[in-house]
């Protein structure tokens, strides 16, 4: 099988769906080409394999094995760094992925290939609750996009309005919420928006405390001391961490909700044409 | 004609064996890379017209890929099919009993291993050398010791195994495992002193303290309640369901540790007889 017939049998795997077989085809490319460029677009082609079965460890992997001489005039460098900041943002490394957008701007002065990168760019800022560097690269890509001025004056008060202070999301400390959990037991909860469960928990804690008093009024020193403080100790400290898990929880929710309203944006826009 | 039909058959078979032989190349390149399910995939592929030396070496690839993701009984299969004339034999011998040994089919790994026929001192040592672990796993330790005796000891590529492997034999020798009534009685005397003799001396001093925590509450109601007020029955009760259970489960720990124990010399055997393999055919 020679080295055409053998990448557009990968192809067609690819686009078929089968993509381990796929990758493996890509593989056997790899193993017999012989120019660099050949390599590259085939290591490329595998990332995407890997990417597509939600393997993006291994695509990472892949990607990060192509060398570029000359990256500034290869036309695969943008593809290449496009998937891998799309595959650490999905592997839940956001600073990795800007790290690798912001390598791409450095590298290339061609500012209207940037806006491939902006969505994975904005998706990431969300990520670190850098909500004004998100509105701005959010009403860059707006500019970008061939809209009509009405349009993008309409979708640049929505941006606005979807980064105002009062819209954006409100991120619970973690250090926060183990503090007040720590004070008064059950606050963290509360603190996090899960009110009932920060009551029933203050409950919990206030009855175990009141029933080591009484028992230390009524001269049970060891039952109060052991029987009471000895349970306390547990859903005392036990209500510190499930505050923290809460509220790294609710902020997790917090963030996919509001990538989910920037989608939507973006949508509308786009439809609106 | 027929001649013709004839020279044809012949064109596509040695056509078919070119092609195959990239393909085992290109095997052999994923099992060097580390991509065991891509090549176990390939492997896997029905590849027609091999000659015997191209099944050897497929069998040997198949069996090394599953070798290393783990899949010891198909490994097994795999690399028993691999003939005397290959390169790979003595290799796929030794590891295909070695998986034996791994699975637990001693019988099974000592066939293996007396059926190899391979020459040279070191690949011989290397056969006696895994017999004497199979019997060290049997718990025959004085047999191992004998069969480890019988080995040259000029050998560097087992004689630090030797040694490790005969200290555990006289390890086991001497081994008495702790006595599971003994441990009880003690845990009733005093909670926790069971556990702490079959050498679980942090558990011990934890059912210590809570058995007194429980004792101490339970005595300090029944001082001022008496024995029959619902809060010393309580806590009564609470204490003599953890005495009870704290005697029964050092019962338990005993057998448990003497397991834990057996399992963790079963694979220091088992590590020692792995690493000669690797350091001789890698």
């Amino acid at each position: 099988m020679n080295e055409k017939a053998g990448a557009t049998n990968a192809d067609s795997l690819f686009l078929s769906g089968n993509y381990f077989e796929a990758s493996i085809e890509y593989e056997y490319l790899i193993f017999k080409a012989v120019q660099r460029d050949c390599v590259n677009l085939y290591k490329y082609k595998k990332a995407l394999c890997y990417k597509k079965l939600n393997n993006f460890n291994k695509a990472l992997e892949e990607l990060q094995t192509i060398y570029f001489d000359n990256p500034k005039n290869d036309s695969l460098y943008r593809f290449v760094c496009y998937e891998q900041s799309l595959c650490f943002y999905l592997n839940g490394e956001p600073q990795k992925a800007l790290w690798k957008i912001d390598e791409y701007f450095h590298l290339n002065s061609d500012s209207a290939s940037y806006v491939d990168f902006m969505p994975i760019r904005i998706f990431c800022l969300n990520e670190n609750f850098q909500w004004n560097d998100a509105r701005l690269c959010l009403l860059a890509f707006v500019q970008m996009q061939d809209l009509t001025t009405e349009n993008k004056t309409e979708l640049g008060h929505l941006i606005n309005e979807l980064y105002n202070r009062k819209n954006v999301p409100k991120i619970r400390s973690v250090k926060k919420a183990e503090l007040f959990s720590r004070i008064i037991p059950g606050t963290g909860q509360i603190y996090v928006g899960m009110t009932g469960e920060g009551i029933v928990n203050f409950l919990i804690n206030a009855s175990i405390i009141a029933f080591t008093a009484h028992q230390a009024y009524n001269g049970f020193y060891i039952t109060g001391y052991l029987a009471g403080l000895g349970f306390f100790n547990k859903t005392y400290h036990g209500g510190i961490k499930r505050a923290e898990t809460i509220a790294v929880h609710k902020n997790k929710e917090l963030i996919a909700n509001l990538n989910s309203r920037v989608i939507a944006l973006i949508s509308t826009g786009s439809n609106s044409n | 004609m027929r001649g013709l039909l004839l020279l044809l058959i012949i064109f596509k078979i040695s056509l078919a064996e070119g092609q195959n032989s990239h393909e085992l190349k290109f095997i052999n390149y994923l099992v060097n890379k580390g991509d065991y399910d891509e090549a176990l995939f390939l492997a896997e592929k029905s590849i027609s017209y091999l000659n015997p030396e191209q099944l050897d070496s497929l069998n040997y690839f198949k069996g090394w890929a599953h070798y290393s993701v783990k899949n010891l009984e198909l490994s097994t299969l795999s690399l028993l099919n691999v003939s005397k004339s290959s390169p790979f034999y003595p290799k796929s011998r030794l590891f295909a009993g070695y998986n034996q040994i791994y699975l637990g089919n001693y019988s099974e790994a000592k066939d293996v291993f007396s059926q190899t026929e391979v020459s040279g001192e070191l690949i011989q040592s290397l056969l006696t050398f895994e017999l004497s672990g199979i019997a060290m796993l049997e718990g025959n330790w004085t047999s191992a010791k004998n069969k480890f005796d019988s080995l040259t000891r000029n050998v560097a590529l087992i004689n630090q195994q030797i040694a490790t492997l005969n200290k555990i034999c006289d390890e086991q020798e001497n081994h008495h495992p702790k006595s599971p009534v003994l441990a009880g009685i003690m845990s009733g005397i005093v909670p926790g002193l069971g556990k702490i003799y079959v050498g679980k001396t942090g558990e011990g001093i934890a059912s210590l303290i809570t058995n007194v925590g429980f004792g101490l509450i339970t005595w300090e109601n029944y001082r001022k309640l008496g024995y029959t007020d619902f809060k010393t029955i309580f806590f009564g009760s609470i204490f003599a369901a953890n005495y009870i259970s704290n005697i029964y489960g050092t019962v338990i720990s005993v057998k448990i540790i003497e397991d834990e124990y057996q399992s963790s010399v079963h694979n220091q055997i088992l590590f020692q007889l792995h690493i000669p393999l690797r350091n001789f055919f890698e």
